[in-house]
C-alpha cells in the first residue's frame, strides 16, 4: 500500500556539524551547569513552589465566588479571568514541573512527581508516558515523538502530505480551543484503532482511566459548581467554559512555540542509534525555541518560555531556568549552536507560518 | 455492603474531583495546622533540655496519629531548608493526646542536630505508622532493660506503661544504663522517682568516661538465673549485639540498635547488595555500582521505566532504606523514603524499594 518512499532530512545551516569529542565535551558542560544547580537547590525554590501553590488556591477561590455573583458582567469577567490565571498556572508552573519530578527533592508528599494529578482532563499517568517518555527522549524525531504534529498537523516536509493537511489552517482553530481533549486522548492513538493496530479490547482498557477523568473534571466544573451557584449556575458555567477555553489557547500557544518555529529541525530515527549524550543535547537544542518575555511572562507560561533548557534539564526546577539560560546561550556559541530565542510575537507567527505552508505539498 | 462501599467510593472520587486532599489541608491548616483529611501530624507545644544535648519536645497530636505501643518506635519526618527528612524515634505516650519526642544530637547527625538546636515551640512533625517488637506483656518472672546513649527513650515509654497498668507491682524490672559522662545521663530524676514508688524497679547508670564498665560479662554474672530474664536491649549496634551474644541463655532476648556509622559506609563498587522489594514481595541479589533498572531487569524483573537515562522520571520509585549512588554525577543518597531514578542509580548497601 505505502511505497517505501526515503524521505529526505533538513540541517538547519546555522547549526555547526560537531565530532563526537566535541560532542562529549560539548556535554560535560551542560552537565557542569545543571550540577551548580542541583547543589544549590533548597529553601529558596520550596519557598517558591509553595508560593505558587497557593497563589493557584487563592486565585481560583476568589475566581470561583466572583462567579456566584456573575449575573453582573465586571464580576464574571474577573472571575473567569481569575479561573483561568488559575487553570493555567495549575497545568504549567505546577502541574507539568512537579510531574517532571522537579521537586521530588523536597521528598514532600504534595509535589511528588509520582502521583500528583492535574487539573485537565488528560490523566496524569497518560502524561508521563505521552509527554515525560516520549518526547522528551525523542524530542522532534519523526515517528517516536508525537508531538511533531500530534499526528493530524504538517509542520515540517519530512511528514507526509495527504489531501486533509489542506484544510489544517482550518481545524487548527478548534484543535487550540480544544488542545486539553487532545492531550487527554493522545496516549490512546485512536489512529491505531482505526487501522486496527491495537484491538478493541486494549482499546477499552486504556480509556477507562481516561474516562474517569474526564467524568471528574466535568463534573466538577459543569455540574457540581453550576448546582451549587443555584441562580447563578449559567454564568458559572459560562465562567468555568471560558476559563478552560482561556487555558487551552495559551497552553496551546506556547507549546506549539517551543518545537515548531522556523529554525526547529526534526530528526530520523537513525539518530537514537547508539547516541551519545552530547547528541542528545544537541538534538534538544536544535528542536527547540525559546520566547523573551518578562519574569510575569516567563512564569505564566510555566518556563516553557525556556523551552530548550527544560528539554536539556527537565527534572530541575523550571524557575531555574532563566538564571542558567546566560549560561546554556554562551555554550551553544561556542559550540555553534543556533541558540533559537525571539518574542512571542515572532516565534507564534513562524508558527501559523509553518501551518499554512505545509498545508500544501512544499518539499522543503 | 459492597454496593454501599462503591457508593462511597463513587461520592469520594466526586468529592476528590472538586476538592483533592492537599488541597483541602491547604484550607483547613489556615485555620489550624494540625488539622489534615488524612495526614498524621503533630505540634510542638513545649521543649525542654533533659541532659546535655538531649532534649525532649512534648507533641500534640492529630486524630489520624497511630499511637503504638510502649517501647514501638514512630517514623517522624521534619522539614529542613526546604526538604524533608525521616527518622525514626521511640515516642512516649503522656495522654490521649500528646506524645514526649526525647533526641539526643548525634554528631553530623541532620535531623537529630535539627531537633535539639532549631525545633520552635510551634514546629508541625509528620509521623508514621508505629512498629517495633519490644510488648510490656513479659511472660518471666523479670525483665531487664539495657539501654546505652538514647537507647533509653524506648526503655522509658515502657516503665512508664508498666508502671501506669500496675504491672510493676508483680514484676521486677531492672535498668542499666550506659552513658558517657554525668551530663549524658537523661530522666535521672524520673528514674529515681519511680524507683522510690515501686519497690520492684530498679536502676543503675553507668558513666564509660568516668572509669565504668562498658556492658561485659561481669554485669550478666550479677543477674542470677538467665532463663527467667526477659532482656530488652537498644543502644547503637555494637552494644546490641554484644547484649546479644552475652544474653544468648535468656528467656527472651529482644535488641533494638541504631547506627551511627552510615556516614563511613563502604564506598566500594564490588559485591553484591539484596534488593527487597516490598510490592512484589521479593528479594534478589544485584550487583553494586550498576544501574538498578538493568539489574533487576537481568532477574527477570520487570519495573516500569522509560528512557533509562534519568530525564523522563517515569521509573522513580520510593526507596525505603538503603544508600545508593548516582551513576551520572556519583551524588551520594543514605536518606530513608526517597524517591529514587532506578535507572541512573546504583546501589551502594541494601536497599528496601516500593516495587
Amino acid at each position: 500500500m505505502n511505497m517505501p518512499v526515503k524521505v529526505q532530512y533538513f540541517k538547519n545551516p546555522k547549526n555547526r556539524d560537531l565530532t563526537a569529542a566535541e560532542l562529549d565535551a560539548f556535554a560535560r558542560e551542560l552537565d557542569q551547569i545543571k550540577q551548580e544547580v542541583l547543589n544549590d537547590l533548597g529553601e529558596k525554590d520550596a519557598k517558591y513552589i509553595r508560593r505558587v501553590y497557593a497563589s493557584i488556591r487563592y486565585s481560583s477561590f476568589l475566581g470561583r465566588a466572583l462567579l456566584f455573583a456573575g449575573w453582573f458582567p465586571p464580576a464574571w469577567l474577573l472571575g473567569t479571568g481569575l479561573l483561568g490565571y488559575a487553570k493555567i498556572m495549575e497545568n504549567m508552573e505546577l502541574g507539568h514541573n512537579v510531574m517532571h519530578g522537579q521537586y521530588d527533592w523536597m521528598n514532600d508528599p504534595k509535589f511528588n512527581g509520582q502521583t500528583y494529578e492535574w487539573d485537565t482532563v488528560g490523566t496524569s499517568d497518560n502524561w508521563r508516558q505521552t509527554h515525560n517518555y516520549k518526547h522528551h527522549t525523542y524530542t522532534n524525531v519523526k515517528g517516536m515523538d508525537d508531538d511533531v504534529g500530534y499526528g493530524v498537523f504538517r509542520l515540517f516536509p519530512e511528514q507526509r502530505w495527504t489531501k486533509f493537511t489542506l484544510i489544517q489552517p482550518i481545524y487548527i482553530v478548534p484543535f487550540s480551543l480544544l488542545f486539553q481533549w487532545g492531550v487527554a486522548i493522545q496516549n490512546l492513538e485512536l489512529g491505531k484503532v482505526v487501522y486496527k493496530r491495537k484491538t478493541m479490547d486494549e482499546f477499552k482498557q486504556e480509556w477507562k482511566p481516561v474516562q474517569k477523568k474526564i467524568a471528574k473534571q466535568l463534573f466538577k466544573d459543569y455540574v457540581f459548581f453550576p448546582l451549587i451557584a443555584g441562580p447563578s449556575a449559567i454564568p458559572v458555567f459560562t465562567g468555568n467554559l471560558v476559563a478552560n477555553g482561556l487555558r487551552n489557547i495559551w497552553t496551546f500557544s506556547i507549546i506549539f512555540c517551543g518545537h515548531f518555529t522556523k529554525d526547529a529541525e526534526v530528526f530520523p530515527k537513525a539518530v537514537l542509534q547508539n547516541e551519545s549524550r552530547g547528541h542528545w543535547y544537541m538534538r534538544q537544542i536544535r528542536g527547540s525555541s525559546n520566547l523573551t518575555g518578562s519574569e510575569a511572562f516567563h512564569i505564566l507560561t510555566g518556563h516553557l518560555s525556556h523551552q530548550i533548557e527544560h528539554h536539556l534539564f527537565p527534572d530541575i526546577p523550571a524557575r531555574r531556568y532563566r538564571e542558567i539560560a546566560p549560561k546554556v546561550e554562551a555554550v551553544c556559541k561556542k559550540y555553534g549552536l543556533n541558540y533559537n530565542n525571539a518574542s512571542f510575537v515572532k516565534q507564534f507567527g513562524e508558527v501559523v507560518g509553518r501551518i499554512f505552508k505545509y498545508a500544501l505539498p512544499f518539499k522543503k | 455492603m459492597q454496593a454501599l462501599q462503591k457508593r462511597t467510593s463513587l461520592f469520594n472520587s466526586l468529592v476528590q474531583s472538586v476538592i483533592a486532599h492537599h488541597d483541602a489541608d491547604f484550607w483547613l491548616q489556615k485555620v489550624n495546622p494540625l488539622w489534615s483529611i488524612n495526614q498524621s501530624l503533630a505540634r510542638v507545644v513545649k521543649k525542654q533540655v533533659v541532659a546535655k544535648d538531649t532534649v525532649s519536645l512534648i507533641l500534640e497530636c492529630n486524630r489520624h496519629v497511630a499511637r503504638g505501643l510502649a517501647g514501638q518506635h514512630h517514623p517522624v519526618t521534619v522539614e529542613i531548608a526546604g526538604r524533608h527528612y525521616e527518622r525514626t524515634y521511640s515516642l512516649m505516650q503522656l495522654d490521649a493526646d500528646h506524645l514526649c519526642l526525647t533526641v539526643k544530637r548525634v554528631d553530623q547527625g541532620l535531623v537529630s542536630s535539627w531537633l535539639v538546636e532549631k525545633s520552635q515551640v510551634g514546629d508541625i512533625l509528620r509521623l508514621g505508622q508505629p512498629y517495633g517488637d519490644m510488648q510490656q506483656s513479659i511472660q518471666t518472672p523479670k525483665l531487664l532493660l539495657l539501654a546505652a546513649g538514647s537507647g533509653i527513650t524506648p526503655m522509658l515509654s515502657l516503665i512508664e506503661s508498666l508502671s501506669q497498668t500496675k504491672q510493676l507491682n508483680k514484676t521486677p524490672v531492672q535498668l542499666m544504663y550506659w552513658v558517657k559522662t554525668y551530663q549524658d545521663a537523661a530522666y535521672t530524676d524520673y528514674l529515681k522517682e519511680i524507683a522510690e514508688n515501686f519497690p520492684n524497679f530498679s536502676y543503675q547508670i553507668f558513666y564509660t568516661q568516668e572509669q565504668d564498665q562498658r556492658l561485659n560479662q561481669n554485669h550478666v554474672e550479677t543477674l542470677g538465673a538467665l532463663n527467667e530474664i526477659t532482656v530488652y536491649a537498644c543502644g547503637p549496634s555494637g552494644f546490641a549485639s554484644t547484649a546479644e551474644s552475652l544474653f544468648a541463655e535468656a528467656a527472651v532476648v529482644q535488641t533494638e540498635a541504631f547506627s551511627l556509622s552510615q556516614f563511613s559506609a563502604e564506598q566500594t563498587d564490588i559485591g553484591f547488595i539484596n534488593v527487597t522489594l516490598t510490592k512484589s514481595n521479593k528479594t534478589v541479589a544485584i550487583p553494586k555500582g550498576q544501574s538498578i533498572l538493568s539489574s533487576l531487569e537481568q532477574q527477570g524483573i520487570k519495573p516500569n521505566h522509560g528512557c533509562r537515562m534519568g530525564i523522563c522520571n517515569k521509573c522513580a520509585c520510593t526507596k525505603a532504606q538503603g544508600a545508593t549512588k548516582n551513576l551520572l554525577n556519583g551524588a551520594a543518597n543514605q536518606e530513608p523514603t526517597q524517591l529514587l531514578k532506578i535507572c541512573v542509580n546504583s546501589a551502594q548497601s541494601d536497599l528496601v524499594i516500593d516495587l
